[in-house]
């Protein structure tokens, strides 16, 4: 591995997790698919350069794939639902902002501790990386956790998402096309669906605070 | 002895630096917003004008004379350990990342104390405020401070940014590049900044540093203005400096010390305009807003170190 | 030896003094007698840490079985010196300042035996007196919060107290019984040599750390302090927590650190999130009490706190195989103890004067002492300089070596290791902050300012042996943070007397202190030097520019009368800081507004009142409490008053003795 590729996959690597993490910080939900969409392009970059490296065909591939998905369509769609609730903000989290960067911080350190093994599995220099993967997929979770819009949810799930893919990229170094199209083409349907329904939900409703969905209606 | 005139020269250099750069910041404001704006030296006049006048003393307030001494004391041999010039100062291996952090503190202690002294409420309001965010940003800035360290195993600047200097690739190692995000957050929290301070106000209910000064007028007004300005300056140095070491001079040759004099000059710069122009695009936080921001600088700093373990 | 014997016999004879002197002779003679004690065995624990010797003595006569033994090696000693210190300062403080109940036989006896006992703990060089000098500082210290037992604060301290310190020597005794049992010796150095395993050292560590622990005020054990210091008289107060806390971490370098060698890591992280949690709490409440006092308390929770981080995260970089790092972060646990006794009994005594001289401990009600006790204030400003970790005071040096040994901490490979001490990092610098919150508010809110009370306007500065009693331990802090090199290298040789850390990770001489492995040095004569010339040309130019001032009101932005209620108080100080912590602190706050009777949109009164309780207690011992109290009330109908059930209840007992003996 090359060392300017080598620095790029940790750049990479690491703006992903740190992408997530700013996630948790604005309350603005464009802003927040607009981070879904620097995360998407991350994560492509990743995937990009560890193709570089191993000169990967399926890889170089996927990272395309990435960019198509998780930095163009995803993000997009998301930011129609966004724009059509303009002024819409995550004004009061479950835990609010300083605490859940402090527990984000407190999560990453878990994930580097527990992650540490994860480099047994492959010896490879971007393996060390892994735990950030984890690191992804554990903020994602606070921010589906903590967050009371709808939207913010899916961009939980999304984060999530991501983290995976980062592990899978950075461990095995290269995930066979079709199971990464396999998992894109998944979430796309996800967000379509879930496009759908919010903007259902939006017409029958007139929000989506998912606190005030507690009552089922005929 | 070159050491000692290495040093007394940084002092006057981020003096006259700060003060240069407050102009600088208010002009980049004005000019971004359409508007002409005072010149860039401004805060230099102002300074030269009020230190021949006489300095009026709330009868109250007994600490307040000393107040702009240690201010300015403090900080003028922080600037003279801090290595910007050259790698080595009159503080040798002494010069310490932490002596430095926490001889600035003894300054914005004394300020605070200041304020209270003066048994006006507005002096309270603004110790009060500057208190608690200094207190919030500190884990932010240890933890930052410690992710620089942690490559060279040390807290000593010299023997850091000797290390910086021989590993030019360890510039853009994730950590070095999130702990000077972190650490420029901090600055912009210390100096009294917008989105944190509004440094151009006096409307009551924003003020922090603007409070807390309020009673000081003449020459005293003129020293605690000038200590401020030096924090601004120094503060960007030590972070343009920590970020990107390059241009220090490791040798003791005058030609190579004036070099990494208007190097450190040219970063501070850079640094002056990023700030000023996130300053035109950002509206002050609301005070309780602010630890967010700080929260935010923690949590990057965090990162720093913990990606570090992973990514080295 | 003999100059530390004698000192502990001077101490004795103290005592005996204190019991039978006559009433005005009582108070000089008796701590006139423990200064001198404190003097001579601050002088033997100086002498053996120069001279590099331990000291030692036992007798067979004194206690039966075992015998007792004296044994001041180079962490006994060190910690020797703080006690010393900071008894003689209190000693010499009640000689001018006991009056009333704390001049009565009892109390000036009492204090004269809890001198002792705190003089006796790091001497001790076997279990066995090593828990006889525990239980007898312990429960002088008990019976003295109760010298004013009319008071009914001072009674609900005094049962607090009791409970917590008699549980915790009991965990103590515990842990050091299973350690004698299981190297079949009482001596502190054959347990060492024995070096015990397996569940029993884990039972062993559990039950002295939480012992220990609880009397440095650790959280979730350190109820008891916030109301036993504030309610002691105040030499009293100024030895339990200048002396008597840091013994109890004292405690956990000797019995944890220095014979537990083989314990796992990840009992030391436990004990590192506990001194995380203590530092943060203490410092939280010190920066929201408005009593001078119960801020003082609470500000010891925080050192006590730094200091076992310190300790804790030695113990786990040495089974990390950190050894260096280690050794710099007992040194620097060593010196901010050193630094806490001699600023915080200055503190303590000087909020002594300042009670006895304005009638009030409440910050709020206080204010501009500065003009009316001026050499006090200058005094706790020092103090205030010291605790905040102003470099050139003695609590930077200790802060300093911390943080450097953490940084080296940091610079491991190790996830783990690097997590833990990121957060014992963390909790460090954000306790430095918010200590400094309570610092600046205490000089500011009351010694600054205007005065907000007509005891705080009338405010006398006292005169003789009082103030000597405060010059000693601020000479103390200049001396420590000035000149440390001397002291560092002593301390140095303390880590000798633990197994696995490395002596010379550190290096001391007059001009400064510097860590070996990483290249850092502290410079303090020579940063004094640069700051005296720059003041010095400051004064210089001043001089030449021909500087006027003028005397003035304040402006304040215009208005007219200032009154003294117009300034922040101790309260308003701290809302921002309560406001951020709101979850933690969980504040009591109540406004009340009161209309005027013609119009809704006048007001008339509006009061804020705000108070923090401590979340712990009522979170966790008031349930506890409460508890037990019903468990107690059931019992009572066992007992009916009848004697007939009482005999009965003979009767069973015999019968079940007969049954288990058979």
């Amino acid at each position: 591995m090359t060392g300017v590729a080598g620095a790029v996959i940790d750049l990479a690597a690491v703006a992903v997790l740190v992408v997530g993490v700013a996630g948790l910080w604005r309350r603005d939900l464009r802003a927040l698919v607009g981070l879904l969409r620097v995360q998407g392009m991350a994560l492509a970059l990743v995937a990009a350069a560890t193709a570089a490296t191993q000169h990967d065909v399926g890889l170089a591939v996927t990272a395309v794939l990435v960019v198509v998905v998780k930095a163009g369509i995803v993000p997009t769609l998301l930011g129609r639902v966004a724009r059509a609730d303009p002024g819409a903000r995550e004004s009061a989290p479950l835990i609010n902002v300083p605490s859940s960067l402090v527990l984000a911080a407190a999560l990453v350190g878990l994930a580097v501790v527990v992650g540490a093994p994860l480099h047994a599995l492959d010896p490879g220099r971007a393996a060390a990386l892994a735990p950030l993967g984890l690191a992804t997929v554990l903020v994602g979770y606070l921010l589906l956790v903590t967050r009371r819009r709808a939207l913010s949810q899916v961009v939980g799930l999304l984060v999530i998402d991501n983290g995976v893919a980062l592990m899978t990229f950075l461990l095995t170094a290269g995930v066979p096309l079709i199971v990464e199209l396999g998992g894109s083409l998944d979430v796309l349907l996800v967000v379509v669906v879930l496009r759908a329904l919010l903007g259902t939900m939006r017409a029958r409703l007139g929000n989506v605070a998912i606190d005030e969905l507690r009552e089922l209606h005929d | 002895m070159t050491r000692d005139v290495v040093s007394l020269l940084q002092v006057v250099a981020v003096a006259l630096g700060g003060l240069l750069l407050t102009g600088l910041m208010a002009k980049v404001r004005a000019r971004a917003e359409g508007r002409v704006g005072p010149p860039i030296t401004q805060p230099l006049r102002e300074v030269a004008k009020r230190l021949g006048r006489e300095s009026p003393r709330a009868t109250a307030g007994r600490a307040q004379g000393v107040v702009p001494t240690i201010l300015l004391v403090t900080t003028a041999v922080a600037a003279g350990l801090v290595p910007l010039a050259g790698l080595q100062t009159a503080g040798g291996a002494g010069a310490d990342a932490l002596v430095v952090v926490f001889l600035l503190l003894t300054g914005s202690l004394a300020l605070a104390a200041g304020g209270l002294a003066t048994a006006t409420a507005f002096g309270g309001m603004g110790a009060s405020r500057a208190m608690a965010l200094s207190a919030l940003a500190e884990p932010a800035l240890l933890v930052a401070l410690a992710a620089f360290a942690v490559p060279a195993g040390s807290l000593s600047l010299p023997v850091m940014l000797r290390h910086g200097l021989n590993a030019p690739i360890a510039m853009v190692s994730p950590s070095h590049v999130l702990a000077a995000l972190a650490l420029f957050i901090v600055v912009i929290a210390e100096t009294g900044r917008l989105p944190v301070d509004n440094p151009s106000t006096h409307l009551e209910l924003t003020m922090i540093h603007e409070a807390m000064t309020l009673e000081y007028g003449g020459r005293d007004l003129a020293l605690v203005t000038l200590g401020a300005a030096m924090r601004l300056g120094l503060l960007l140095a030590l972070l343009g400096t920590l970020a990107v070491p390059w241009g220090l001079a490791t040798s003791s040759s005058p030609l190579a010390l004036a070099g990494g004099l208007i190097l450190v000059g040219v970063k501070s710069t850079v640094l002056a305009v990023v700030i000023a122009l996130v300053e035109v695009h950002s509206a002050k936080l609301r005070l309780f807003r602010v630890p967010e921001l700080l929260a935010a600088a923690f949590v990057v700093a965090s990162l720093a170190v913990l990606v570090g373990v992973v990514a080295r | 030896m003999a100059v530390l014997l004698a000192g502990l016999g001077v101490a004795l004879a103290a005592v005996a003094v204190g019991a039978v002197a006559p009433r005005r002779q009582r108070a000089l003679y008796a701590n006139a007698l423990t200064a001198l004690a404190g003097v001579l065995v601050g002088t033997a624990a100086i002498a053996a840490l120069v001279t590099g010797t331990t000291p030692h003595a036992h007798t067979g006569a004194l206690l039966p079985l075992s015998g007792a033994s004296l044994r001041l090696d180079a962490l006994g000693a060190s910690l020797e010196v703080t006690v010393a210190l900071v008894v003689t300062a209190a000693a010499l403080f009640s000689i001018g300042y006991a009056h009333g109940a704390s001049a009565s036989r009892p109390a000036v006896a009492l204090q004269a035996a809890f001198a002792l006992g705190v003089l006796l703990v790091p001497a001790a060089g076997d279990a066995v007196t090593f828990l006889g000098a525990w239980e007898a500082m312990a429960v002088t210290s008990l019976a003295l919060l109760l010298v004013e037992h009319d008071r009914p604060a001072a009674r609900s301290a005094a049962l607090w107290y009791g409970a917590m310190t008699q549980a915790g020597a009991a965990a103590i005794t515990l842990g050091l019984l299973i350690l004698v049992a299981a190297a079949h010796t009482t001596s502190f150095l054959g347990i060492a040599a024995a070096d015990v395993r397996g569940p029993a050292a884990v039972v062993a560590f559990v039950a002295t750390v939480a012992g220990f622990a609880s009397k440095a005020g650790a959280v979730p054990l350190h109820v008891w302090l916030p109301r036993a210091h504030p309610e002691a008289s105040t030499p009293v107060s100024a030895m339990m927590s200048g002396a008597m806390t840091a013994l109890g971490l004292y405690g956990i370098a000797r019995v944890d650190l220095g014979i537990l060698t083989a314990i796992g890591r990840w009992w030391w992280v436990g004990v590192l999130v506990v001194a995380a949690a203590s530092a943060l709490y203490g410092a939280l409440h010190a920066a929201t009490a408005t009593d001078l006092k119960r801020l003082l308390a609470y500000s010891t929770i925080d050192a006590m706190g730094l200091g076992l981080i310190g300790l804790a995260a030695a113990g786990e970089l040495r089974a990390g195989g950190a050894p260096q790092a280690a050794a710099t972060l007992v040194v620097g646990a060593l010196i901010l103890l050193c630094a806490h006794g001699a600023y915080k009994t200055l503190l303590f005594l000087a909020a002594g004067l300042v009670e006895r001289a304005t009638g009030t401990r409440n910050l709020d009600l206080l204010g501009g002492l500065a003009g009316t006790m001026p050499r006090t204030s200058s005094l706790v400003a020092l103090a205030v300089a010291s605790a905040v970790g102003v470099p050139l005071g003695a609590g930077f040096v200790g802060e300093w070596l911390e943080i450097e040994g953490l940084v080296a901490g940091l610079a491991r490979r190790d996830p783990g290791g690097v997590a833990a001490t990121l957060l014992g990092l963390v909790a460090l610098a954000l306790a430095s902050g918010l200590t400094a919150v309570a610092m600046v508010k205490l000089l500011g809110i009351g010694f600054l300012g205007r005065p907000r009370s007509e005891g705080a306007r009338g405010a006398r500065e006292p005169h003789g042996i009082v103030s000597v009693a405060l010059a000693l331990p601020a000479l103390a802090t200049l001396a420590l943070g000035i000149v440390p090199g001397p002291a560092l290298a002593v301390a140095d040789r303390a880590v000798t007397s633990l197994g696995g850390m490395r002596a010379s990770a550190l290096h001391g001489s007059l001009g400064g202190i510097g860590v070996a492995a990483s290249a850092s040095a502290l410079r303090p004569l020579a940063l004094l030097a640069g700051l005296v010339a720059a003041t010095l040309v400051l004064r210089a130019l001043a001089r030449a520019g021909a500087h006027r001032i003028r005397r003035t009101a304040a402006w304040a932005c215009g208005r007219r009368e200032l009154s003294a209620r117009m300034q922040y108080t101790a309260t308003s100080f701290a809302e921002p800081v309560q406001r951020v912590f709101a979850d933690v602190l969980r504040p009591d706050v109540d406004v009340t507004l009161t209309h005027e009777d013609e119009s809704r949109d006048i007001e008339r009164v509006l009061a804020y009142q705000s108070s923090v309780a401590d979340a712990v207690e009522s979170g966790l011992y008031r349930p506890l409490v409460r508890g037990a109290d019903a468990l107690g009330r059931r019992a009572r109908a066992l007992a009916n008053g009848s004697v007939h059930r009482y005999l009965a209840y003979g009767l069973l007992a015999l019968l079940a003795v007969l049954v288990v003996l058979r």
